[in-house]
């Protein structure tokens, strides 16, 4: 494995990737951002959820086809993992800083959508391997809604389930950490 | 414990002691021994035996419960290792998804990027020689979702084939081929086990008879015979007769293009004995394990 290796192999999985939930999701987090920024409204729990449904379509990009075909070749599946994120976060993150832009004080940050991406990457990275990356992207949607539903109950379990908003960087951390465990698998 | 030895002579390639995989509670493969040289070597088997589980952990894509594996003479637990039988082996999935976009040419050269092939020119003819040597020269610029499913089968089976791997595993390389489509499918798998060892599962026995040196049959994540595909015939040698009625006592029955009934068992006395085939040897023996009537 190697850098020649990743660059001559940049094209083509940008042409294996599944575009269309970024590009559906990114169109409807520029819509939205668009429509507060026209009303001057706060941003709300539906910016929290298209945020969420970014970080959910980042993680789908990790669906590959073809992935029991590429299952025996020498370039870890990691290593492919990491290119498919990094091309669809050269796209993701201008769109974000786009949306970020036209929101007022902090509306939407970077840090609690990255650790929703984060912890979505985790949990594909330990799904069995005949396990549909689909599942892992249900996690950021599924933690962001049980925020916004349940974020009232207080106590220790309120405060987990907000982790990922009140300390990504740790949720980063831990699922960086967990990522890097299961890069054997 | 089952144990199987296909081996030619040569040096092995694949040694396997002790090989278990379960799903929950049931064991796909089963305390499995095995050891392989070079030549082609056919797993026979009803669905669910576990060839496939088997395949898939001689690719190093699946790890064992227990059990220890040597693949070229590396083990696949260890990455380092596991990285190393990667760059000398190919493998075809059962059924792979491809690129629906891509044309086989693209693909086969992706693959072979991924295969750690950095030299384009040596990439191209290379893809091209594969794709050539699975018929597919005059499609290999046309778009894979315009293509047919033997067609796609073909693809990438091409892709298996990259840079002449020493160890190939092919999981069902014939399922979606015609009948002219296998017999080229054939000469070029005889042509790679020159070269190396060739595993591949199939349920066709005819396959077996004109391609592998040796045949396993599976059933249950057990080896229930290893052999050559003479031996797995003569499995059935003297228990084959055939009548024009169905006889109520032979382990299992069938009645032929001909109209008469041939049946597989202990012949009852004055039946008239037949040559027995591959399949009468694989039928008898799944039979007699507790497998159909």
């Amino acid at each position: 494995m190697n850098a020649t290796t990743l660059r001559q192999a940049a094209y083509p999985t940008t042409r294996a990737i599944t575009w269309a939930p970024l590009v559906a999701v990114g169109g409807l987090l520029l819509a939205l951002g668009t429509v507060l920024r026209l009303l001057d409204g706060p941003p709300g729990p539906v910016l929290v959820l298209g945020a969420a449904a970014m970080a959910a379509a980042l993680v789908f990009s990790l669906r590959d086809p073809a992935a029991p075909l590429l299952a025996a070749v020498p370039t870890p599946l990691i290593v492919r993992r990491v290119l498919r994120l990094a091309l669809v976060g050269a796209v993701a993150l201008p769109l974000w800083g786009l949306v970020a832009t036209m929101l007022p004080g902090d509306g939407l940050a970077l840090a609690p959508g990255l650790a929703l991406t984060a912890t979505g990457v985790a949990v594909a990275t330990w799904l069995p391997i005949d396990r549909d990356v689909s599942v892992a992207a249900a996690v950021p949607l599924f933690w962001a809604s049980a925020t916004e539903l349940l974020g009232g109950v207080g106590g220790v379990a309120g405060d987990a389930l907000a982790r990922w908003a009140t300390d990504p960087w740790w949720v980063v951390a831990v699922a960086g950490l967990l990522v890097a465990l299961g890069r054997h698998r | 414990m089952s144990t199987v030895t296909a081996s030619t002579g040569l040096a092995r390639t694949v040694e396997v002691t002790g090989l278990t995989k379960s799903y929950g509670a049931r064991r796909a493969v089963d305390a499995l021994d095995l050891a392989v040289g070079p030549g082609v070597v056919g797993l026979l088997g009803p669905n669910g035996a576990g060839k496939t589980t088997l395949l898939r952990m001689l690719a190093t894509v699946l790890a064992p419960d227990t059990g220890t594996l040597s693949l070229l003479g590396g083990d696949p637990a260890v990455p380092s290792q596991r990285l190393e039988i990667r760059r000398r082996l190919g493998y075809l999935p059962q059924s792979p998804s491809l690129y629906p976009s891509f044309t086989p040419m693209e693909l086969v050269d992706y693959v072979a990027v991924l295969k750690e092939h950095t030299d384009r020119d040596w990439r191209r003819r290379e893809a091209a020689r594969v794709l050539e040597a699975v018929g597919l020269a005059d499609r290999m610029h046309q778009k894979i979702k315009t293509l047919s499913g033997g067609m796609r089968q073909r693809v990438a089976l091409a892709a298996a084939l990259l840079g002449d791997p020493e160890l190939l595993v092919l999981d069902e390389p014939a399922t979606g081929l015609d009948p002219e489509q296998r017999l080229e499918l054939r000469a070029l798998l005889s042509a790679s086990a020159r070269r190396g060892t060739v595993l591949l599962s199939t349920h066709n026995t005819t396959e077996v008879a004109a391609l592998c040196q040796r045949v396993i049959v599976m059933r249950t994540g057990r080896v229930l015979f290893h052999g050559t595909p003479a031996e797995l015939r003569d499995v059935a040698a003297g228990r084959v007769w055939e009548e024009t009625e169905q006889d109520a006592g032979a382990r299992r029955s069938w009645m032929t293009a001909e109209g008469t009934w041939r049946h597989l068992g202990d012949p009852p006395a004055g039946a008239t004995v037949a040559a027995p085939t591959i399949d009468d040897g694989y039928l008898l023996l799944a039979a007699t394990d507790g497998g159909p009537r």
